[in-house]
């Protein structure tokens, strides 16, 4: 499987998606303003039209109920009488339709001093008379060349029949011209608003991709390997902050990465002693023929120490790696002083030929939540610590106690002891205060640090300090089990 | 048979019939939209079988066949038919139309409707600037119109629409 990762071409770069979100926000922004208020004036418009010219036929239409038949004189008599001048044109039928008034052809018979007769019968065949003919009002209105042209139609009814309609137009050019007024003023604020906020949203658009361009580059530089790039964050947003985390989780990269280098460094080191060891052995024996069998018996035990030692060293690295790679496990309450009173049996015929007293003190039932196994290897490496380390004719103490919520476990021994300035490392992979002592201990400089791992595994912390009296002491807290509804300490 | 020859050439014209077809010949209709204003009347497409074969009798019965288009209504009584077609023999390009009796169910704006849908459907034709229509059995005189004048104004709207009769 190929390690290499593949780049994403940018096929919609986030300066074009910004840009064409502004686009469509301004686009929304625009149709409502140039719709909305045209609409909302032009309806307003429309219901006052509607009000002023249903009045102005009613009364028309009223005045013409008077008369019991509708000729062309008498209505004409009427019309005259009537004030129409605003109307664009006034027309008036019989029930067929014909016209017997037309305030248009009556104008241009008058224009030619009544010279022209009409000859011919005209009839509207419009649908607002058809329908004003039917009995109904109509009203109909509409905005068309910068003039508002507004029809109605009444039907003109005596004695509960319908004698005829009057039908009137009137063309509103003063108030068409107010609204394309109002329209072309629109257009121009939209083509301004529009000038401007394209500009804003180019400046604003190019200061936000720029920075996650930045930030973008900034990530391949460290994937690459560079932990040393860092971004600078001199505002305070968002992108602020997420250059800020960068540069902190960069930081965290740098810290793991020299600290991989330095396990694999120490790590190669600490197995390369051993095997140059063996090595030298196993050349002597065969470069020193013949070699008196004690000698070689000699040899060849100190290749068995060797290799006993690598055995350690990979057992310890693969206990760590365990440690810190495998999920948690079921925990389950242990009885401390049970596996202290294991780790003492074990120890203490190590701790005789090493001429060491071992002394421990404790009350039963000091319980925590953990593993068997674990709390064995910790007590295990600090009492096997304590007793290695130790002067002949020395002692070993080991304490159980309770603190509050607490379960302490102190190891107390009259060792040669850590220097201050050792303390705060002796708990780091392959440190050793006396590497010389510790190798012929038998030791891999990895006890303390598996101790450590396995301590905050569950929970709890070690340290460790210098005795007045001299020795060192090394504690470890646990939270103390606490048990749960319905569950049984067995 | 006959009834049989009738709705064949119904079920013909109907599927000849559509509106927005250009080119060919229209039948006039009252118009049946949402629209409340303009003109009352409105063209409806009519593509007759051959460019031959049309006579004022095909546009008539076309006509009282009626139609199913959306927008459009027929203004004609439900089984009015052409009764009698002529020519006047003394005075050129005058014609003469005869419907049955159902037409005298219709009366003021309704009957003017029915007429100018017939008299502006035949004005399509070169010989027809004249139309008499009356119904059969009544001796009345013949509402005379003039074919010309009126279709040359249907196409405006509102004030402008406005169609010339000239009396008989």
């Amino acid at each position: 499987m190929s390690n290499k990762t593949r780049k994403q071409t940018i096929r919609f770069p986030l300066s074009v998606k910004y840009g064409v979100s502004y686009l469509v926000v301004l686009a929304l922004v625009l149709v409502l303003l140039n719709t909305y208020p045209l609409v909302a004036s032009q309806d307003l418009l429309f219901a006052s039209k509607r009000v002023a010219m249903n009045s102005q036929t009613a009364v028309m239409a009223s005045t013409l109920m008077g008369l019991e038949e509708l000729t062309e004189e008498n209505v004409l008599q009427v019309m005259n009488v009537l004030d129409h001048k605003d109307l664009e044109r006034v027309v008036v039928t019989d029930p067929a339709g014909k016209i017997i008034y037309d305030s248009d052809r009556n104008g241009r018979v008058l224009a030619n001093d009544r010279t022209e007769e009409p000859t011919k019968e005209e009839y509207a065949l419009l649908r607002e008379v058809v329908s004003a003919l039917e009995g109904n009002d109509v009203f109909h209105c509409f905005y068309s060349n910068s003039a508002f042209v507004s029809t109605a139609a009444v039907p003109i009814v005596y004695r509960g029949m319908t004698i005829g309609a009057i039908y009137v137009v009137e063309i509103d050019r003063v108030q068409g011209k107010l609204l394309q007024n109002l329209r072309d003023n629109l257009m121009h604020i939209s083509i301004v608003i529009t000038v401007v906020v394209l500009g804003i949203g180019t400046v604003l658009s190019q200061m936000l991709t720029v920075r996650v361009a930045a930030l973008l580059k900034a990530i391949h530089i460290v994937g690459e390997g560079e932990y040393g790039h860092r971004l600078l964050s001199d505002s305070h947003d968002e992108l602020s902050q997420i250059a800020e985390e960068f540069n902190n989780l960069t930081d965290r990269l740098q810290a793991t990465e020299e600290v991989r280098r330095r396990f694999v460094s120490d790590a190669s080191h600490e197995m390369k002693t051993p095997l140059a060891s063996i090595r030298l052995l196993a050349d002597s024996i065969l470069h020193n023929e013949p070699m008196e069998p004690e000698l070689t018996r000699e040899f060849v035990t100190d290749i068995g120490d060797e290799a006993d030692r690598l055995t350690r060293i990979t057992e310890h690295l693969l206990t760590l790696s365990r440690l810190e790679n495998l999920p948690s496990v079921e925990r389950t309450p242990v009885d401390v002083g049970g596996v202290v009173n294991r780790v003492v049996a074990m120890l203490t015929p190590v701790a005789d030929s090493a001429g060491v007293k071992l002394h421990w003190r404790f009350k039963a039932d000091h319980v925590i939540r953990c593993t068997e196994d674990d709390l064995y290897r910790v007590c295990f490496n600090l009492i096997e610590n304590a007793i290695k380390y130790n002067k002949p004719g020395g002692s070993v103490d080991v304490i159980l106690s309770r603190d509050d919520e607490q379960i302490l476990l102190e190891v107390l021994d009259t060792g040669v002891g850590i220097p201050e300035e050792d303390l705060p490392k002796i708990f780091n992979r392959f440190y050793r205060v006396d590497t010389a002592r510790s190798r012929v201990a038998g030791g891999t400089g990895l006890g303390l640090a598996i101790v450590r791992e396995t301590v905050r595994r569950h929970g709890g912390w070690v340290s460790a300090e210098r005795r007045a009296s001299g020795g060192s002491s090394f504690n470890v807290g646990f939270p103390a089990y606490v048990p749960e509804e319905e569950e049984v300490w067995p | 048979m006959r009834r049989l020859f009738g709705l064949l050439l119904a079920l013909t014209l109907l599927v000849g019939c559509a509106p927005g077809v250009q080119g060919g010949y229209v039948l006039y209709y009252l118009k049946n939209d949402k629209e409340c204003s303009g003109s009352a009347l409105a063209a409806l497409s009519c593509r007759p079988p051959e460019e031959e074969s049309i006579t004022p009798e095909f546009l008539l019965q076309a006509l009282f066949s009626g139609t199913e288009a959306k927008g459009f209504a027929s203004p004609f009584p439900k089984g009015v038919r052409l009764e009698e077609l002529s020519w006047d023999e003394n005075t050129p390009k005058m014609l003469y139309v005869t419907v049955s009796e159902r037409y005298d169910s219709l009366s003021d704006i309704g009957l003017t409707l029915a007429d100018y849908c017939i008299v502006l459907t035949l004005a399509q034709l070169e010989d027809a600037e004249r139309v008499g229509i009356r119904t059969v059995g009544q001796n009345s005189a013949y509402r005379i119109y003039s074919a010309v004048d009126s279709g040359a104004m249907l196409e405006d709207t509102t004030v402008t629409a406005m169609l010339d009769k000239t009396a008989g």
